[in-house]
């Protein structure tokens, strides 16, 4: 029989094998850097196939791309945009937090009461699958041309994709880890907030990012029934001038606008709650 | 004084096609004071649900389980500290974090919590990795962050789940050796369920163990060497570890052949 180590010898066997390991790569400037290339290329595809279209259909159905952008620079700088743009955005805001808040406890409950699955999994799925348009319509004839129908169109709109992803996530919540804060004797406030939601948190931030973009085609449907404000109602107007250049710089506004948020704004956020969680990208390519 | 008494304790599992499990046949037994008593027996025999009868975590359907603590001043139900086989720990939350959400679902005055962290991670050698996260760690660190976790809470009975059982030989050894020595320190009453005889007769002051499914106590040891005088290779120890093998192996062969 080998002879028992020494107590130390065994301590630091045990440390260098736990040596923490911040799972820095190498290279991630360049990493980055050849991202940022990536989504440079597709972007200039895109302007490329953009500009051979404008080639084939000329300048009335597809406007040249520079003068395009000329167009959303002038839109930019002018002074309504600030004012359409903050419109449609507390209008999508305001409908996904009411979403979120509605999804979050019916997810939960879905995920861990059968009762609740039996219950509302039918009405989930057939939400699912109703047009946002549909909703616009039932919300303007309900509540008439108001904020309230802006907000209830998007809100019910992309509600059941948000609960059927927090529902998804609620169904793998540990069993193990709620048997160990009981056995602490967490209470339920503890268990939501240090438990529960932590689990969640992709599949809540997954339901942001495909809840916004919803958000943004429920809101424009809104804006174009007949406000008087909003990136829709721009698009709409330049509709009504048969202004093709306008119809695409206004949804081009946008579109930067839901590039930041997704990119600055989730991104940042998924990054802060997954930093305990050592990177495991080695296998990627 | 703290103590836990099982008296004639059953149990029965129902399988999902409706089938009727016995694991626990009038399980009876009492753990030491300041001591640490294993509760040994083979996989499967019930061990585990034994502890989460006692935990709270399952309902007996017959017998009495009865948690004594020394000194509750509030008069409430006496505090437990379980220690799992994983370390289930909350992997978004930093070690000393983890920590802190025992005290702070066991009720601890938040002002306590700091000293208690000090101390408790101090014990457990986790001082210089108190705000690192658990996926950071090893295995046998992770395991020692369930352990720091369970006695912050100063329970009147620590609760011990094969907590070496998924470890590394090495970090495993070396983990008992310290579990011995802290719950000395601390004169912790600890109960401890384990399927690895040595386990057991180097950590148990008494040795309880259980036949194999339906459960009934086959035999009550208490450890003739003390805790200090314990070494793997001590002739002594080796006897007392053959004397329990043997009474264990004996009952899962009456078991097998009747």
């Amino acid at each position: 029989m080998p002879a028992t180590p020494p107590d130390r010898a065994l301590g630091e066997l045990e440390l260098a094998e736990a040596a923490p390991v911040p799972a820095q790569r190498k290279g991630s400037l360049g990493e980055a850097l050849e991202r940022l290339l990536l989504g440079a290329a597709s972007v200039a595809a895109l302007v490329l196939v953009w500009w051979l279209l404008h080639l084939i259909f000329g300048t009335m159905l597809m406007p040249d791309p520079v003068a395009t952008i000329r167009e959303v620079l002038a839109i930019l700088l002018s002074g309504t945009f600030l004012v359409e743009m903050a419109a449609s955005l507390r209008r999508v805001l305001v409908g996904f937090v009411l979403a979120m808040v509605v999804s979050i406890p019916l997810g939960i409950a879905m995920g861990t009461l059968r009762r609740a699955e039996g219950f509302f999994q039918v009405p989930m799925i057939l939400g699912l699958t109703v047009p946002g348009l549909i909703w616009a319509l039932l919300a303007i004839m309900f509540f008439g041309l108001s904020e309230v129908s802006a907000y209830f169109a998007v809100a019910i709109t992309i509600m059941p994709m948000l609960a059927i992803n927090i529902w998804q996530g609620a169904k793998s919540l540990d069993k193990d880890l709620m048997d160990m804060s009981n056995a602490f004797q967490t209470g339920i406030p503890s268990k939501v907030m240090d438990v529960i939601l932590p689990q969640l948190l992709s599949h809540i931030l997954a339901a942001t990012r495909y809840g916004l973009g919803l958000a943004w085609k429920v809101v424009v449907v809104v804006e174009i029934f007949g406000f008087s404000s909003g990136i829709g109602y721009q698009i709409m107007r330049a509709f009504n001038l048969f202004s093709m250049k306008s119809v695409l710089a206004w949804a081009i506004t946008f579109l930067v606008v839901m590039i930041f948020i997704e990119f600055g704004v989730i991104g940042f956020l998924e990054a802060r709650a997954t930093a305990w969680r050592p990177k495991a990208e080695v296998w990627r390519r | 004084m703290a103590y836990i008494l099982v008296e004639r304790v059953f149990k029965s599992f129902r399988w999902p096609d409706g089938t009727l499990l016995q694991v626990l046949r009038g399980v009876s037994f009492e753990t030491k004071e300041y001591s640490i008593t294993c509760l040994l027996g083979p996989s499967g025999c019930g061990k585990s649900t034994v502890l989460n009868i006692i935990a709270g975590l399952e309902r007996a359907d017959g017998g009495k389980v009865e948690v004594k603590g020394g000194d509750t001043p509030s008069g409430g139900p006496c505090r437990l500290g379980y220690v799992f086989q994983d370390p289930r720990l909350l992997n978004w939350k930093r070690v000393d974090e983890n920590v802190a959400f025992a005290l702070k679902g066991m009720g601890v005055p938040k002002g306590e919590w700091g000293p208690r962290l000090a101390r408790y991670l101090e014990l457990v050698a986790l001082s210089d990795f108190r705000r690192q996260y658990p996926l950071f760690l090893s295995g046998g660190m992770r395991q020692r962050v369930g352990l720091a976790r369970a006695l912050a809470v100063e329970p009147a009975v620590l609760l011990m789940d094969e907590p070496f059982s998924k470890l590394d030989q090495l970090s495993a050894r070396r983990l008992r050796e310290d579990t011995l020595s802290i719950c000395r320190k601390l004169s912790q009453t600890a109960l401890l369920v384990t399927h690895d005889v040595e386990e057991a007769v180097y950590l148990g002051d008494r040795i309880v163990t259980l036949a194999a499914r339906p459960s009934v106590v086959a035999a009550i040891y208490e450890n003739p060497i003390p805790p200090a005088d314990r070494s793997w290779d001590d002739p002594r120890f080796i006897e007392f570890k053959k004397e329990v093998l043997n009474s264990v192996l004996s009952v899962a062969v009456e078991k097998s052949s009747a």
